[in-house]
């Protein structure tokens, strides 16, 4: 086993587990710049890999069934709008309500078009993308660089979610920005599912998100709310779980515990290494 | 803001309203005798797990397909559900109360004794009263055979077990494994992983995908895997990475022939039928109830779909091996018996 | 007064018509389903043992978040906390010989073992400025790694299969069940749980450093200008939150299962989250969120029972319905008010 194989193994792997982390924290950037707390990301992540498997299913390609993907996820985003931005509910709440509702919706869609209220059939290995999904992820990651540096959409978003008085004083409407972003959010977070159900997978499986959602709010966190990090920060996570992985492969006496807990106990490391001077904030 | 949030809520309710009173048809209770009503608790899995709870529901569903029996089933929500489940269905006077996983031990326990007229069937578990059949399976031995068939397959010598957690039940599937890899070939490597730590570890296929891919690139050709519905992400890696896998509890070879060596079969499906039809033949008993490779309960799948990995020679070999096991000249370890050391 | 009544109403034949959607959708009268709802986790006395249960475990976990959601933080590492608490709790128990002073060190230790990790949770937040989220989400699952490896390594019962440890000694049994059924849950650490919500209301309302926690909560730079220590302030509220937390292990092991089961959480430490903002951060409030939120729980076993078409799944859409019912109404009596305020001034 030659070290190069081993060393491009390993950061393919890193890669794939990073996916659908960035693109979920990235997508969850744009909410919560904007002044929406988004905990709903893992929803919004199971809703795309329940549209992508599905699609995928009933178009048997996966062009349409991406762009598919993308429009509902902008939808699921609306409607995220309307509980938390026309009725400002508390976002956290909309969030969780969001995550219970996907994860019971998702059956009965299997269900209906698939007669069966668990995974929906195996995608054939022809509907695989194999390098689109990063080149995607490249698009979302420089395009948002663009557009929240360069575009005056990226200073109405930072101003929604830190000073909205003066957007409706400049004669912008908070609401539409707010509304725009979750949109955004949806859609973005739909595609990381995407590539979770028809590229690290072959189907949808009910609750295959498994918590990722969740991660990627903690990468946003961590990295300060800031784009560039936050993307990096995701990878962080992928690489401590695809390290985990080879580790607990090869064979050592250490208790596999050990090594799953490696990446947090790792994620606590590092913050431990950040030295702050005082109490600052 | 809030009143157009209210109206557009309002409206989108009515439409709903107006679209659900059209198109969804009045229930019509269909006015039968019951005749004998089963009630099946199903694990957290759910009933579309691929694994040993989608057996059990297909079991239960064939029975009420053959035998005319009115069948209940429900998914379990936490381990508090289990015991609400088992006596919301005797209440209810349900004849026969099949409970699937370990868990619904402590539930069936209380449960059986306050109704100790109701039948109850745990599977994967052991619950020791009159009215209890407690139907377990000998999965270590099964195991050793896909072991065995692993390290035979295997051109690397390298083959690897993936887990969903590190419960004893999945161990005792891993022990049962490597000594079937060891009793083929001393030297064959078993590299061992587990996905998770949380409920969660069997229902993750991309990261049963990544681990199986990280195996084959460490040399593994041939995993099994028993990790409940996160199995297919296995078979997704074998088929990208041109390797192979062997499934479990159900037979998985379908999923993506040409890369399913064979799966471990665990035929719930079987020993819930059956107890299904003891129950309607009046003929119910309680007590412990084995499958293993003895009476079919245990074995590995052979179908079209794996025909070219069991050759005559391998099918020899691997019925030796049964057959050794059933008389008791191998003996397979087993983590149970290990533990209550 | 008209124009709130009349938006009342909207909101609320909303609400109604939304779940009448649904329960038609699943040929079920809406009725007959609130009435299942309520049967099923109030009518037997069976029933109603595991709803106090689950509010038990929630009204802990929540009153803590409350504490430590009204000094500003936004912890979530009530469900580490509480797993760590029993764990620690359980393995103690194990160890130790039944006397009474062991019984001390049981008692004391979960309330040790969780307040521990809300005191890290503080000094990555004070010492390091890393945000709670992070540091209490790693910590649930380092504890659940290491509960993990503490229980299938090192604590496995040898007379069972499942992924749990021995029974504890009944010496250690302190709590009684409050119903007379074999089984029952329900223990007398609901009512302790009902008092330290209560307890939690007079410390954040009537006690100095309860002012300076809501303080710092409402304004971080004002509470620091008028002397109140932040850093403090966050060490007390989050090791108050996870000592709240850790009480659960009182009621799981001490007062139920006597034995520490891998997976033994119905998510209490994340529904306790919504508990919390239901309640909008108050503890009192806290009692009726946590019931409504444990029936909404224990219903859902029982609308998957008693009706043909409903099952885990679609309780799903349901609670997620109802929920969203309740915040509709919640904020529309926040807006009546805020109006009735606004035309009196």
């Amino acid at each position: 086993m030659s070290e190069t194989r081993l060393l491009i193994d390993f950061v393919m792997s890193v890669a794939r587990i990073s996916l659908p982390l960035t693109l979920a924290a990235l997508a969850g950037f744009w909410s919560e710049k904007s002044g929406t707390f988004q905990v709903g990301l893992e929803g919004f992540l199971l809703l795309g890999a329940l549209c992508g498997a599905t699609f995928a299913n009933l178009f048997h390609s996966l062009a349409p069934a991406f762009a598919a993907t993308i429009i509902v996820g902008a939808i699921a985003g609306l409607l995220f709008f309307v509980f938390s931005g026309l009725l400002e509910l508390d976002a956290i709440l909309v969030g969780l309500v969001f995550n219970l509702l996907i994860a019971g919706v998702a059956p009965y869609v299997t269900k209906l078009l698939f007669g069966s209220t668990a995974s929906t059939p195996f995608l054939p290995p022809q509907l695989h993308w194999t390098v689109f999904p990063y080149i995607w992820l490249a698009f979302i990651f420089f395009g948002g660089v663009f557009v929240f540096n360069k575009t005056g959409f990226g200073v109405l978003v930072r101003f929604a979610g830190e000073k909205p008085a003066a957007i409706e004083s400049a004669g912008y409407s908070v609401t539409h920005v707010r509304l725009a972003c979750l949109a955004l959010c949806g859609a973005i977070a739909g595609t990381g599912g995407f590539f979770l159900s028809t590229y690290l997978a072959s189907s949808y499986s009910p609750m295959m998100s498994a918590g990722r959602g969740f991660i990627a709010l903690a990468a946003l966190i961590f990295a300060r709310w800031r784009w560039t990090q936050t993307f990096f920060v995701a990878v962080l996570f992928g690489f401590f779980e695809a390290l985990e992985i080879y580790l607990q492969g090869l064979s050592s006496p250490l208790p596999v515990q050990f090594f799953q807990a490696l990446p947090y106990v790792a994620t606590l490391v590092i913050l431990l290494l950040n030295r702050k001077p005082a109490f600052k904030w | 803001m809030w009143r157009v949030g209210l109206w557009v809520c309002s409206f989108t309710t009515v439409v709903l309203f107006a679209v659900v009173l059209v198109a969804v048809p009045a229930n019509v209770v269909p006015a039968q005798p019951p005749i004998v009503r089963v009630g099946l608790i199903l694990d957290r899995g759910g009933k579309n797990d691929n694994s040993f709870n989608s057996a059990a529901y297909k079991g239960a569903m064939k029975a009420k397909r053959e035998l005319g029996v009115y069948v209940k089933y429900i998914e379990a929500t936490d381990i508090m559900s289990f015991e609400s489940m088992q006596r919301a269905l005797a209440k209810k006077h349900f004849d026969l109360i099949i409970g699937i996983g370990f868990s619904q031990v402590d539930g069936m326990t209380r449960v059986a004794k306050e109704f100790p007229h109701t039948h109850f069937a745990i599977v994967d578990g052991k619950v020791d009263l009159p009215n209890v059949k407690s139907i377990m399976f000998e999965e270590q031995e099964g195991s050793y055979l896909v072991g065995a068939l692993a390290a035979r397959s295997s051109k690397t010598h390298v083959v690897g077990f993936i887990g969903g957690m590190d419960i004893p039940l999945i161990r005792r599937f891993e022990k049962g494994y490597i000594a079937g890899v060891h009793k083929y070939s001393k030297n064959t490597r078993v590299l061992t992983e587990y996905i998770g730590i949380t409920g969660e570890a069997w229902n993750n296929p991309s990261k049963a995908k990544e681990i199986a891919l990280t195996l084959y690139n460490e040399g593994a050709d041939v995993i099994f895997v028993a990790a409940g519905a996160s199995g297919t992400g296995v078979f997704d890696a074998a088929e990208e990475s041109d390797h192979y896998a062997i499934g479990v509890d159900s037979d998985q070879d379908w999923m993506k022939p040409g890369y399913i060596i064979t799966s471990l079969v665990k035929r719930v499906d079987t020993a819930v039928y059956s107890a299904i039809r003891e129950q309607k033949e009046g003929k119910f008993r309680g007590g412990e109830e084995w499958w293993g490779l003895k009476n079919g309960g245990i074995d590995y799948a052979r179908d079209q779909y794996n025909k070219k990995f069991l050759d005559t020679p391998t099918v020899d070999y691997l019925e030796q091996l049964k057959r050794d096991i059933i008389s008791g000249k191998i003996i397979v370890p087993d983590y149970y018996k290990m533990k209550a050391k | 007064m008209k124009r709130a009544f009349y938006r009342y109403g909207i909101a609320a034949i909303t609400g109604i018509g939304a779940i009448s959607v649904l329960c038609l959708f699943a040929h079920e009268s809406p009725w007959h389903v609130v009435q299942i709802l309520l049967n099923t986790s109030l009518g037997e006395p069976e029933d109603l043992s595991v709803t106090l249960f689950y509010a038990t475990h929630l009204m802990f976990c929540a009153t803590g978040l409350a504490v430590a959601f009204q000094a500003g933080l936004f912890p979530i590492g009530a469900e580490g906390q509480l797993s760590f608490a029993c764990l620690t709790t359980t393995m103690v128990a194990i160890m130790l010989p039944p006397t009474y002073f062991s019984l001390v060190i049981v008692l004391v230790t979960g309330l040790l073992a969780s307040t521990v990790l809300g005191l890290i949770v503080a000094y990555f937040k004070c010492k390091k400025g890393a945000h709670e989220v992070i540091t209490s989400m790693m910590l649930n699952f380092i504890v659940a790694a290491f509960a993990n490896y503490m229980v299938s390594h090192h604590f496995q019962s040898h007379s069972s299969q499942d992924p749990e440890t021995a029974i504890i000694h009944s010496r250690f049994w302190l709590f009684p069940s409050i119903f007379h059924a074999e089984g029952s849950p329900a223990n007398v650490t609901f009512f302790l749980a009902v008092l330290a919500c209560v307890a939690a209301w007079y410390f954040l309302e009537k006690t100095r450093p309860g002012f300076e926690i809501r303080a710092v909560g409402k304004s971080k730079s004002v509470a620091q200008n008028s002397g109140i220590s932040v850093e403090r302030i966050y060490v007390l509220a989050l090791g108050i939150s996870a000592l709240l937390a850790g009480f659960g292990a009182w009621n799981q092991i001490l007062g139920y299962a006597h034995k520490y089961q891998i997976g033994f959480s119905a998510d209490y430490g994340f529904l306790a989250i919504a508990v919390a903002l239901v309640a909008r951060n108050n503890p009192l409030a806290i009692i009726p969120s946590s019931l409504f939120f444990a029936i909404l729980l224990k219903g859902a076993t029982g609308l998957d029972i008693e009706t043909d078409f409903i099952t885990r799944d679609f309780v799903k859409i349901i609670q997620a319905v109802l929920i969203l019912m309740f915040l509709v109404l919640q904020k529309q009596r926040d807006k009546s008010r805020a109006e009735a305020e606004a035309r009196r001034t």
